[in-house]
Formats: C-alpha cells, sequence, structure tokens
C-alpha cells in the first residue's frame, strides 16, 4: 500500500533524498514534534540575538575602517555600549554559543536585518506545506539574502563557510550590506571607547621562503 | 574514491535558483532545512539529514 501512495503521490524521490541507504531504524522510527522544536528555538533565541549585536557591531567596526574588528573588541564595545551591565553571556559562554553556531553566523545576522520571517518557526502544521511552497517559490528573495550574506561572510570569516562558497553554490555577487553604518569619532567619544588599530596581517611562511615557491632545491 | 557534496551546497543552489529541482517537492524540503539549520546549534550535516527526515515524516504521515 505504501509502495501505492509513494508511487501515486511522487513521495518516492522525496522518501530516498530524506532516508538515504543504508536506512537505519533510527530515522525511520523519528517521530518528530514540530511543537518540541518550536520550543528549542524560543530558548535559542537569546544566544541568536546576543550573536547577532556583536555581529553587527563588527560589521560596524569593519566600516569605521582602520579599527580592529575582532569579537573581542566587539564584547568591549557591547559592554561600553551597556555601561557595565552584566550579560549572561561571559567569555566561555559566549565561544560556546558562537562554536555552535559559526558557520550559520553570517546568515543569522542578515536574516535579523532584512528577513527577519526566516528567523520564525510558528508554523502549524496544516498549513506548513502551503506556506513552505509560496516561500520557496520566491528565487529574489533568496538571492537577495545569499547575495548579502557574501558580504558578511567575507568579513566575519567564521569556520566551516565561506564567502567564495556561497558565491560558487549560488553564481551570486555580494550585495552590499546597506544597515551597517561606520562610527564616527563623536560617537566613539560618547561611548568612551578608543578603538584599536587593526593590526597587519602576519608575514605568511610563503612570504618567509628562501626560494620561489615551485623551485627545486638543488643539494 | 567519489567526494561527498555538501548538504548545504543543495539548499543553497535549490533556493537560489542556480539549480533546478529535481524532485517534485524538493524547494519545499530545502527551504524547511535552511529555517531548522539557521536555528538549531547542531552540527550542520546532522541538522540537514534530520531535518530532511523531519519533513519527509510529516509529508508522509499526512498522506497515508
Amino acid at each position: 500500500m505504501i509502495d501505492r501512495v509513494f508511487r501515486r503521490e511522487d513521495y518516492r524521490e522525496l522518501y530516498d533524498a530524506a532516508f538515504p541507504p543504508p536506512r537505519t531504524p533510527y530515522y525511520l522510527s523519528l517521530s518528530p514534534s514540530l511543537r518540541d522544536l518550536r520550543y528549542e528555538f524560543k530558548k535559542a533565541r537569546d544566544a541568536i540575538d546576543h550573536l547577532n549585536r556583536l555581529n553587527e557591531l563588527r560589521l560596524r567596526l569593519y566600516a569605521t575602517g582602520k579599527c580592529s574588528f575582532s569579537l573581542n573588541e566587539a564584547r568591549y564595545l557591547d559592554a561600553k555600549l551597556k555601561e557595565g551591565k552584566r550579560t549572561k553571556f561571559a567569555r566561555t559562554n559566549l565561544s560556546k554559543v558562537r562554536h555552535a553556531r559559526q558557520t550559520r553566523e553570517a546568515l543569522l545576522f542578515v536574516a535579523n536585518h532584512y528577513d527577519s520571517a526566516l528567523l520564525q518557526f510558528e508554523t502549524k502544521l496544516n498549513q506548513l506545506f502551503k506556506e513552505l511552497r509560496e516561500e520557496a517559490a520566491n528565487h529574489e528573495r533568496f538571492k537577495n539574502l545569499f547575495g548579502r550574506t557574501i558580504s558578511a561572510l567575507a568579513v566575519l570569516k567564521p569556520k566551516g563557510l565561506t564567502a567564495q562558497q556561497v558565491h560558487e553554490w549560488t553564481q551570486l555577487d555580494r550585495i552590499p550590506l546597506d544597515v551597517i553604518k561606520p562610527f564616527t569619532k563623536a560617537e566613539f567619544k560618547q561611548i568612551g571607547f578608543s578603538p584599536r588599530i587593526r593590526q597587519a596581517a602576519e608575514t605568511t611562511r610563503t612570504g618567509k621562503r628562501q626560494s620561489p615557491p615551485g623551485q627545486v632545491r638543488k643539494f | 574514491m567519489p567526494v561527498k557534496a555538501n548538504p548545504l551546497a543543495i539548499v543553497f543552489r535549490v533556493l537560489s535558483g542556480a539549480q533546478d529541482s529535481e524532485f517534485k517537492f524538493e524547494p519545499e524540503l530545502r527551504l524547511f532545512q535552511l529555517k531548522i539549520w539557521l536555528l538549531s546549534d547542531d552540527d550542520d550535516t546532522r541538522s540537514l539529514n534530520e531535518s530532511a527526515a523531519l519533513f519527509a515524516s510529516i509529508m508522509l504521515r499526512s498522506r497515508i
């Protein structure tokens, strides 16, 4: 009976894509609950918001030019902006939050600023398919999202995902992040923050080579 | 030995329109995977595989 349903309603390919061989009983016995997922994502929201806030500061520092835009610098600036108010994301906790979401951080930032609907997970089961079908048909929406993600990735440089990869996958060019405004000197003064000058890149091993790459050393 | 494709690449390709869908419900599947991957803090491959299984389960249960 299941085979007949698969054939008639074009589910066979979906089934094959979702349950690739070896099809273990674990996957076949998944009894998913969208409600559990919604609860989990609601709990993660604070961590995502904090990460987005730091990434916004990093991108603004980068746009300001000549200053360091490291995560530590953004943390320090964030603390200044909050005037010493404690955050539950201390250095260790923040590392965990960031490490778990490193591949996603650029897209999380872009979605938060340009397409917050993507970060909502309020879908009801009976409307799920219809909503997904309508949203997925809008390629322009995703082109804009991914084009901006390329711009964010070029600065944030997280582990696991690069601007070059997204460019190759989507064939898109970067779209500028127009929500990012550089800091002014007056703003820094008002906050009481002195940006560190960005250090020059370290000399690479290639730069230290005695002979040009590819040249065979004669013994 | 064949190189294993990055599962995230298919999601980006299909949703941006850079690659045509290969089966009827693929765009919906890829969007569902993207949403769950984006909000979860699991390992990338695990998150994408499990959300695909979840989507297929929901679809099949609603039809059978």
